[in-house]
Order: C-alpha cells, then sequence, then structure tokens
C-alpha cells in the first residue's frame, strides 16, 4: 500500500524552479498582474485540492482558493525572499480552511440543530455494492471527527497527497510530529469505522 | 487493542515511498510474521482505500473548474483593491505569535515606567527660554544663587539684631518698633521666603535652620506691639544672646561665603 504517488494525482501546475517564483513574488510586489495571473496558475490546483478535502464540495473550494490568493496577494510584501513559497502558501491555505471549515460547520449545527459528532456513522447492514460508497462518506465523516491537528494532516497525506517534509514545513512542526499524529489518526479512525474496516475494538 | 510496538514505530515505512526499500522490505517481513500487525495494516489498508474513493471526487470535482478563467478573476479582484491594503500590510513581518506581542508589550510598559520613575526631577526650564546648559551647569548655578540670598538674608538679619542687642533695654524697645525697623522687619521675613526656596531646592538644610530660628526671632519682633516695655527687650535680648544666634550668624556666613562657587 503506497498513498504517496510517485505519479502524483495532483501535482503543482508548472514545476517552476524556487527561483522562477520568487521572480514572480518580485513581480507581483511591483505591481505585475501577469505575473499573479501566473503564480496563481502554478498553484490554484493544489490549493483547490487542500479545499475540498476540507469542505467536499466545489463551491467552497473555489472560494476558498480565491481567498487564499487574495490573502496572498495582501501579505506579498512580508514574504521573506529566502522562505519558501510553497510552503507559506500552503500555511495560508490550511489556515483559511481551517477558519471557514469552523465557521460552516457552526453554522450547519445551527441550522440543523445537530452537532456533526452526532450524526451516525453509515449503516452497517449496506448492501455490498454499496458498500464503497459507504466506505467513503463513513470516513468524509469520521475524519471530521478527528483533532484539528490529524485532521488536517490526514488530508494533506492522502488527498493533497503531500511528503511528510512538505506537511511539516507548511504546518512548522518536525517530521517525527507529522509522522506520529498521522498514527493517530489512522488509529482513531480505526476506531470509528470500526465496522466498515472490520476492526472488532 | 493489543498493539505491537513495532507496528507505530514502522508503520509509516509502509506507507512512505520516500523510506528506504530496506525499511519497507523489513516492514512486510515483520507483517508477515505478526499477525496482531497484519490485521491493524488490513484495517488501515480499508481505511484509505475510503480516502483513495475522495481523491476520485476531488478529481471529478476539478474536472468540472474552469482553471483557465479562474486566475484572471482572481487578479482583477485584487488589483481592484485599494493600494492602502497592501501598504497596511507592507512592514516586515515577524511573526507575530503572542509571546512576542506580550514581550513587546512588557517592554514598552516598562520602558515607560522607568522613564516616568528615572526621569530628572527639575524639568529643564531653560530650554523652555530657549538656553541650553547642562544638567551639573544648572545645578551650582542654583547652589550659588541660594548661597549668595542667604548670606545678604544673614547679614541684613546679623546687622539689625546687632543694634537691638547692642543697645539698653529703654532703648532696645524704641528701635524695634519705629517705622524703619518694622520695615526692615517685614522685607526680612518677605526675604526669609525667598531664601527657604533656595535653601531647600540646595538641600542646605544647617543654614535653613539658623535662618528658621532668626525668623521665629523676626516674627516675635513684629508682633510686639509699640509699647514694649524694657522687660520685653531684655527678655528678646536674652534669647539672641542664649542661642548664640548672632555667633552662629557669623559662622554659616563665613561657611557660605568660603564655600561660594
Amino acid at each position: 500500500m503506497s498513498d504517496v504517488n510517485p505519479e502524483m494525482a495532483f501535482p503543482p501546475e508548472s514545476g517552476a524552479s524556487p527561483e522562477a517564483v520568487s521572480g514572480l513574488v518580485r513581480r507581483v510586489r511591483s505591481g505585475d498582474r501577469e505575473a499573479f495571473v501566473a503564480l496563481i496558475g502554478m498553484y490554484q490546483k493544489k490549493v483547490f485540492v487542500l479545499a475540498y478535502s476540507f469542505f467536499r464540495n466545489k463551491e467552497d473550494a473555489v472560494d476558498a482558493v480565491q481567498d487564499v490568493f487574495l490573502r496572498i496577494y495582501e501579505k506579498i510584501d512580508s514574504f521573506q525572499d529566502n522562505r519558501n513559497f510553497d510552503a507559506w502558501l500552503i500555511q495560508v491555505a490550511k489556515n483559511l480552511c481551517i477558519d471557514r471549515y469552523r465557521r460552516a460547520r457552526g453554522r450547519r449545527e445551527m441550522e440543523s440543530g445537530v452537532r456533526v459528532d452526532e450524526i451516525p456513522l453509515a449503516d452497517e447492514r449496506s448492501p455490498n455494492a454499496e458498500r464503497a460508497s459507504n466506505l467513503k462518506s463513513a470516513l468524509a465523516r469520521s475524519v471530521d471527527r478527528l483533532a484539528e491537528r490529524q485532521k488536517t494532516i490526514f488530508l494533506m497525506r492522502h488527498v493533497s497527497q503531500m511528503g511528510n517534509e512538505e506537511i511539516a514545513r507548511a504546518l512548522n512542526i518536525s517530521t517525527g510530529t507529522v509522522k506520529s499524529l498521522h498514527f493517530k489518526a489512522i488509529r482513531r479512525l480505526r476506531t470509528l469505522m470500526g465496522p466498515h474496516v472490520g476492526c472488532q475494538s | 487493542m493489543s498493539v505491537c510496538r513495532r507496528f507505530h514505530k514502522d508503520f509509516d515505512s509502509g506507507l512512505s515511498e520516500t523510506d528506504s526499500p530496506k525499511d519497507r522490505s523489513e516492514w512486510k517481513e515483520h507483517l508477515a510474521m505478526c499477525p496482531d500487525c497484519r490485521k491493524q495494516w488490513e484495517e488501515a489498508e480499508a481505511i484509505l482505500r475510503g480516502a483513495a474513493a475522495l481523491k476520485d471526487d476531488v478529481r471529478k470535482a476539478m474536472n468540472t473548474v474552469d482553471w483557465d478563467a479562474l486566475p484572471g478573476r482572481i487578479a482583477d479582484r485584487a488589483f481592484a483593491r485599494p493600494v492602502r491594503e497592501r501598504i497596511r500590510t507592507a512592514f516586515p513581518s515577524f511573526g507575530w505569535k503572542p509571546i512576542f506581542a506580550g514581550a513587546l508589550g512588557g517592554l514598552l510598559i516598562g520602558a515607560s515606567i522607568m522613564y516616568f520613575a528615572l526621569r530628572t526631577p527639575h524639568p529643564v526650564r531653560p530650554e523652555a527660554l530657549g538656553i541650553h546648559a547642562s544638567g551639573e551647569f544648572l545645578d551650582r548655578a542654583e547652589l550659588s544663587v541660594a548661597k549668595r540670598e542667604t548670606i545678604d538674608y544673614l547679614e541684613k538679619s546679623q546687622a539689625m539684631l546687632l543694634d537691638f542687642v547692642q543697645a539698653s533695654p529703654e532703648d532696645a524697645g524704641r528701635l524695634l518698633t519705629n517705622e524703619s525697623a518694622v520695615r526692615r522687619t517685614a522685607d526680612l521675613l518677605s526675604k526669609k521666603r525667598l531664601v527657604d526656596a533656595h535653601l531647600d531646592e540646595a538641600s542646605m538644610a544647617k543654614a535653613r535652620k539658623i535662618c528658621d530660628q532668626i525668623e521665629r526671632l523676626f516674627v516675635e519682633l513684629s508682633r510686639i506691639s509699640e509699647e514694649i516695655t524694657a522687660e520685653e527687650a531684655a527678655r528678646i535680648q536674652r534669647y539672641v544672646e542664649e542661642k548664640n544666634l548672632l555667633l552662629r550668624i557669623m559662622l554659616l556666613r563665613g561657611e557660605l561665603a568660603g564655600s561660594e562657587v
């Protein structure tokens, strides 16, 4: 079982070098619109994948992509050239997604009167034909019940297909912490999804 | 659920393509031998199959987004914003974490307290007049003025007291009650207030004490009516002699004059 696919289902658009990215950042600072368009083009899908993994909704994910790049534009002057732009971008995206997700979850709970944690997982007695769909929806709901950092790491790792080092840079934590939190996320998911994964505990 | 310690330790090796082939092959060998780890690994695989299904959703959603138009739309919104929104964030980022903000706030409060606590007690008045001088020079000038004013006060007091003490009790009464003596007494009392201010500023406690005794005497004299008796005059003369007031005035004058700048 290999999760970080070498073919990268959602690769960065251009594979541009750090120097090229720095050049674009400098041009954006000086007010070059085309450079900003190019920068967005390079990273929009990567941000979308992260946002979609949080919201599982195309419209919300696209809105999040727009907010992320608007924030990047506002903060571009404070970006230090010696920093890794990818890590900075993912950090901004992650923070925005978590903020939006919290607001959206609170709204959903207020509207339905039911906490997300209380929504039952998929029915154990579902027919086999629906098993895959149930597994996906059960996983989606279980991921929502993870602690925030575990959830972020799980989604970054398995949906955005980011490596441990990249996640560590984006979250400003050590690779060891990423591994540990990832393991805890899997263990918790096994508990939450017991009937779906054949876990007896 | 019992968890083999190896499962926690090497779980990531089983997932990661970036770990060495040796690590992964060792992990696979362990799985073959450890039924507990194998069972948990299979359950984890089922979870990740669900994650793969989530990825399919993402892929489908991505196919419905107009990626060519999106960057232009975002750029239009960004560049349509007022320039000041970017200028406001143009300062270098210090990573405003709560600990830094707290430390900076504490530093500013501490610096303000120290400023008010330690700033010089003599506001530099000459600056208000456009005169610039060092604090030390101003202190010395103030001391010098205090000494001169005190010496002047002592001289005048001494002259008046000498006249009074050397006269007979009968004449002394007249000396104190004539118009000139009353005016001189009033002048000395008002001058004493000026001298007090100088002595306090220059911290000359000993001189202040003697001047206070003289003042008390003059206050007493100013209250005496025109019909001062010989007995009262004699009593005041005795007071001056008992307190060695004239001698102390002379000594203090000499001391002040000798130490004058």
